[in-house]
Protein backbone atom coordinates (compact mmCIF):
# COMPACT_ATOMS: atom_id res chain seq x y z
CA UNK A 1 0.00 0.00 0.00
CA UNK A 2 1.37 3.41 -0.96
CA UNK A 3 0.93 7.02 0.01
CA UNK A 4 1.52 10.24 -1.88
CA UNK A 5 2.92 13.44 -0.32
CA UNK A 6 1.29 16.74 -1.25
CA UNK A 7 2.34 20.15 0.04
CA UNK A 8 -0.47 22.66 0.40
CA UNK A 9 0.07 26.43 0.14
CA UNK A 10 0.45 26.72 3.90
CA UNK A 11 3.21 24.11 3.81
CA UNK A 12 1.26 21.42 5.56
CA UNK A 13 2.36 18.10 4.17
CA UNK A 14 -0.44 15.62 3.52
CA UNK A 15 0.02 11.93 3.10
CA UNK A 16 -2.71 10.53 0.94
CA UNK A 17 -3.23 6.88 0.42
CA UNK A 18 -3.44 5.65 -3.15
CA UNK A 19 -6.45 3.93 -4.68
CA UNK A 20 -5.33 2.09 -7.79
CA UNK A 21 -7.50 1.21 -10.76
CA UNK A 22 -6.21 -0.71 -13.74
CA UNK A 23 -9.35 -0.01 -15.73
CA UNK A 24 -12.38 2.29 -15.47
CA UNK A 25 -14.83 -0.59 -15.34
CA UNK A 26 -18.19 0.26 -16.94
CA UNK A 27 -17.39 3.94 -16.54
CA UNK A 28 -17.86 3.98 -12.76
CA UNK A 29 -15.14 6.55 -12.12
CA UNK A 30 -17.32 9.20 -13.78
CA UNK A 31 -19.71 8.85 -10.83
CA UNK A 32 -19.52 11.09 -7.76
CA UNK A 33 -19.69 7.95 -5.64
CA UNK A 34 -18.33 4.59 -6.74
CA UNK A 35 -17.51 1.19 -5.32
CA UNK A 36 -14.37 -0.90 -5.20
CA UNK A 37 -13.69 -4.37 -3.82
CA UNK A 38 -10.44 -4.67 -1.91
CA UNK A 39 -8.76 -7.30 0.20
CA UNK A 40 -9.85 -6.67 3.78
CA UNK A 41 -7.36 -4.32 5.40
CA UNK A 42 -8.91 -2.21 8.14
CA UNK A 43 -5.73 -0.19 8.64
CA UNK A 44 -5.59 1.00 5.05
CA UNK A 45 -9.34 1.31 4.50
CA UNK A 46 -10.81 3.42 7.30
CA UNK A 47 -14.02 5.39 6.94
CA UNK A 48 -13.10 9.05 6.62
CA UNK A 49 -9.70 8.41 5.01
CA UNK A 50 -8.83 10.39 1.88
CA UNK A 51 -7.32 8.64 -1.16
CA UNK A 52 -5.72 9.79 -4.38
CA UNK A 53 -7.40 7.97 -7.27
CA UNK A 54 -4.86 6.59 -9.72
CA UNK A 55 -6.07 5.12 -13.01
CA UNK A 56 -3.12 3.11 -14.33
CA UNK A 57 -0.48 5.86 -13.86
CA UNK A 58 -2.75 8.87 -14.16
CA UNK A 59 -3.67 10.86 -11.06
CA UNK A 60 -7.38 11.57 -11.02
CA UNK A 61 -9.31 13.29 -8.25
CA UNK A 62 -9.40 12.59 -4.53
CA UNK A 63 -12.02 10.55 -2.78
CA UNK A 64 -13.12 9.73 0.75
CA UNK A 65 -14.15 6.34 2.07
CA UNK A 66 -17.76 6.81 3.23
CA UNK A 67 -19.01 3.26 3.77
CA UNK A 68 -17.72 -0.30 3.69
CA UNK A 69 -18.95 -3.83 4.20
CA UNK A 70 -17.14 -7.16 4.36
CA UNK A 71 -18.10 -10.01 2.05
CA UNK A 72 -17.02 -13.56 1.56
CA UNK A 73 -16.29 -14.37 -2.08
CA UNK A 74 -19.43 -16.48 -2.56
CA UNK A 75 -21.70 -13.92 -0.88
CA UNK A 76 -21.22 -11.38 -3.67
CA UNK A 77 -24.44 -11.14 -5.67
CA UNK A 78 -25.52 -10.06 -9.12
CA UNK A 79 -26.41 -6.53 -8.01
CA UNK A 80 -22.94 -5.93 -6.64
CA UNK A 81 -21.16 -7.45 -9.63
CA UNK A 82 -23.06 -5.32 -12.11
CA UNK A 83 -22.73 -2.12 -10.09
CA UNK A 84 -19.05 -2.61 -9.36
CA UNK A 85 -17.95 -3.90 -12.74
CA UNK A 86 -20.88 -3.89 -15.17
CA UNK A 87 -20.79 -7.66 -15.59
CA UNK A 88 -22.81 -10.67 -14.41
CA UNK A 89 -21.81 -12.47 -11.26
CA UNK A 90 -20.20 -15.49 -12.96
CA UNK A 91 -17.94 -13.30 -15.10
CA UNK A 92 -17.16 -11.10 -12.11
CA UNK A 93 -16.13 -14.06 -9.98
CA UNK A 94 -13.84 -15.27 -12.76
CA UNK A 95 -12.36 -11.79 -13.02
CA UNK A 96 -11.78 -11.56 -9.27
CA UNK A 97 -10.06 -14.94 -9.31
CA UNK A 98 -7.42 -13.51 -11.64
CA UNK A 99 -6.69 -10.74 -9.10
CA UNK A 100 -6.80 -12.54 -5.77
CA UNK A 101 -3.55 -13.85 -4.30
CA UNK A 102 -3.10 -17.65 -4.37
CA UNK A 103 -3.24 -17.75 -0.59
CA UNK A 104 -6.75 -16.22 -0.53
CA UNK A 105 -9.24 -18.69 0.91
CA UNK A 106 -12.46 -18.33 -1.09
CA UNK A 107 -14.65 -19.78 1.65
CA UNK A 108 -13.29 -17.95 4.66
CA UNK A 109 -11.24 -14.88 3.77
CA UNK A 110 -12.92 -11.52 3.49
CA UNK A 111 -13.13 -8.88 0.82
CA UNK A 112 -14.33 -5.38 1.62
CA UNK A 113 -16.76 -3.53 -0.59
CA UNK A 114 -15.75 0.12 -0.19
CA UNK A 115 -17.86 3.10 -1.19
CA UNK A 116 -15.83 6.17 -2.10
CA UNK A 117 -17.12 9.70 -2.59
CA UNK A 118 -15.11 12.16 -4.66
CA UNK A 119 -13.92 15.22 -2.77
CA UNK A 120 -12.22 18.49 -3.62
CA UNK A 121 -9.39 19.55 -1.35
CA UNK A 122 -9.03 23.18 -0.42
CA UNK A 123 -5.31 23.94 -0.62
CA UNK A 124 -5.60 27.07 1.55
CA UNK A 125 -7.10 25.65 4.67
CA UNK A 126 -7.00 21.94 3.90
CA UNK A 127 -10.76 21.63 4.39
CA UNK A 128 -12.57 19.10 2.33
CA UNK A 129 -15.34 20.43 0.16
CA UNK A 130 -17.71 17.89 -1.25
CA UNK B 1 -40.44 -15.50 -23.84
CA UNK B 2 -39.01 -11.98 -23.73
CA UNK B 3 -41.41 -9.04 -23.78
CA UNK B 4 -41.30 -6.88 -26.91
CA UNK B 5 -43.12 -3.89 -25.43
CA UNK B 6 -40.78 -1.02 -24.65
CA UNK B 7 -41.68 1.07 -21.62
CA UNK B 8 -40.35 4.49 -20.63
CA UNK B 9 -38.11 5.18 -17.67
CA UNK B 10 -37.91 8.86 -16.89
CA UNK B 11 -35.22 10.63 -14.89
CA UNK B 12 -35.38 14.26 -13.84
CA UNK B 13 -31.73 14.24 -12.77
CA UNK B 14 -28.69 12.12 -13.55
CA UNK B 15 -28.11 11.14 -9.92
CA UNK B 16 -24.49 10.19 -9.23
CA UNK B 17 -23.81 10.44 -13.00
CA UNK B 18 -25.04 6.86 -13.10
CA UNK B 19 -26.59 7.15 -16.56
CA UNK B 20 -23.09 7.25 -18.06
CA UNK B 21 -22.44 3.73 -16.75
CA UNK B 22 -23.13 0.42 -18.40
CA UNK B 23 -25.06 -0.78 -15.35
CA UNK B 24 -27.04 1.35 -12.93
CA UNK B 25 -29.87 1.19 -10.42
CA UNK B 26 -33.10 3.05 -10.07
CA UNK B 27 -35.43 3.30 -7.09
CA UNK B 28 -38.99 3.54 -8.33
CA UNK B 29 -42.35 3.28 -6.62
CA UNK B 30 -43.42 -0.39 -6.53
CA UNK B 31 -45.22 -1.26 -9.74
CA UNK B 32 -45.19 -4.97 -10.63
CA UNK B 33 -47.00 -4.34 -13.91
CA UNK B 34 -44.32 -1.99 -15.19
CA UNK B 35 -41.11 -3.31 -13.68
CA UNK B 36 -40.38 -6.86 -14.84
CA UNK B 37 -37.06 -8.61 -15.41
CA UNK B 38 -36.07 -8.62 -19.11
CA UNK B 39 -38.42 -5.75 -19.96
CA UNK B 40 -36.92 -3.05 -22.15
CA UNK B 41 -37.13 0.67 -21.31
CA UNK B 42 -36.44 3.86 -23.19
CA UNK B 43 -34.38 5.87 -20.72
CA UNK B 44 -35.21 9.58 -20.83
CA UNK B 45 -33.42 12.36 -18.97
CA UNK B 46 -35.51 15.52 -18.60
CA UNK B 47 -37.68 14.29 -21.48
CA UNK B 48 -34.75 13.59 -23.81
CA UNK B 49 -34.16 10.05 -24.98
CA UNK B 50 -30.72 8.71 -23.98
CA UNK B 51 -30.64 4.97 -24.64
CA UNK B 52 -32.52 1.73 -24.22
CA UNK B 53 -31.94 -0.38 -21.13
CA UNK B 54 -33.06 -3.73 -19.83
CA UNK B 55 -33.98 -4.75 -16.29
CA UNK B 56 -31.74 -7.66 -15.43
CA UNK B 57 -32.61 -7.93 -11.76
CA UNK B 58 -34.89 -6.26 -9.25
CA UNK B 59 -35.64 -6.24 -5.56
CA UNK B 60 -38.68 -5.12 -3.64
CA UNK B 61 -37.66 -2.97 -0.69
CA UNK B 62 -39.20 -0.70 1.90
CA UNK B 63 -37.64 2.73 2.10
CA UNK B 64 -36.46 1.98 5.64
CA UNK B 65 -34.46 -0.99 4.29
CA UNK B 66 -32.38 1.09 1.89
CA UNK B 67 -28.76 0.68 2.94
CA UNK B 68 -25.76 2.91 2.29
CA UNK B 69 -24.52 0.82 -0.64
CA UNK B 70 -27.85 1.17 -2.48
CA UNK B 71 -28.21 4.81 -1.50
CA UNK B 72 -24.71 6.01 -2.41
CA UNK B 73 -24.43 4.13 -5.70
CA UNK B 74 -27.95 5.08 -6.79
CA UNK B 75 -27.87 8.77 -5.88
CA UNK B 76 -24.46 9.73 -4.51
CA UNK B 77 -26.03 10.40 -1.12
CA UNK B 78 -26.29 8.51 2.18
CA UNK B 79 -29.34 6.45 3.14
CA UNK B 80 -30.63 9.21 5.44
CA UNK B 81 -30.39 11.75 2.63
CA UNK B 82 -32.06 9.37 0.17
CA UNK B 83 -35.03 8.86 2.50
CA UNK B 84 -35.24 12.61 2.82
CA UNK B 85 -35.22 12.96 -0.98
CA UNK B 86 -37.94 10.27 -1.33
CA UNK B 87 -40.03 12.10 1.30
CA UNK B 88 -39.86 15.26 -0.81
CA UNK B 89 -40.62 13.46 -4.09
CA UNK B 90 -43.59 11.59 -2.57
CA UNK B 91 -44.68 14.36 -0.23
CA UNK B 92 -48.30 13.15 -0.09
CA UNK B 93 -47.12 9.85 1.33
CA UNK B 94 -47.37 10.04 5.12
CA UNK B 95 -45.44 6.84 5.83
CA UNK B 96 -42.48 6.93 3.47
CA UNK B 97 -40.38 4.55 5.59
CA UNK B 98 -42.88 1.74 5.09
CA UNK B 99 -43.56 2.48 1.44
CA UNK B 100 -42.69 -0.28 -1.02
CA UNK B 101 -40.22 0.49 -3.79
CA UNK B 102 -38.68 -1.40 -6.66
CA UNK B 103 -34.89 -1.35 -6.73
CA UNK B 104 -34.15 -1.92 -10.40
CA UNK B 105 -30.84 -3.12 -11.82
CA UNK B 106 -30.60 -2.02 -15.43
CA UNK B 107 -28.04 -2.51 -18.16
CA UNK B 108 -27.63 -0.17 -21.07
CA UNK B 109 -28.07 -1.95 -24.40
CA UNK B 110 -25.66 -1.38 -27.26
CA UNK B 111 -27.30 0.61 -30.07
Amino acid sequence: MNTININSNNNIKHNFKILYFGYNMHGKLTQHVFSKFVLKNDNYYKIGNIYQIKLINIDLSFCQLVAKKDYKFYDIDNFISYLDAGMPLKDYQEYLLTLLPPSFNLKNDLLTLCIFQKVILDEQNTNINI
Amino acid sequence: MESTKIYELNFSYNWNNKLYNKAFTSIKLYNPNKYIINNLYKVNLKGNYLFTAKIIDLKIILAKDINNFIAYIDTGYSKEEVINILSKIYKNNTDILNTKFHLLLLVRLEE
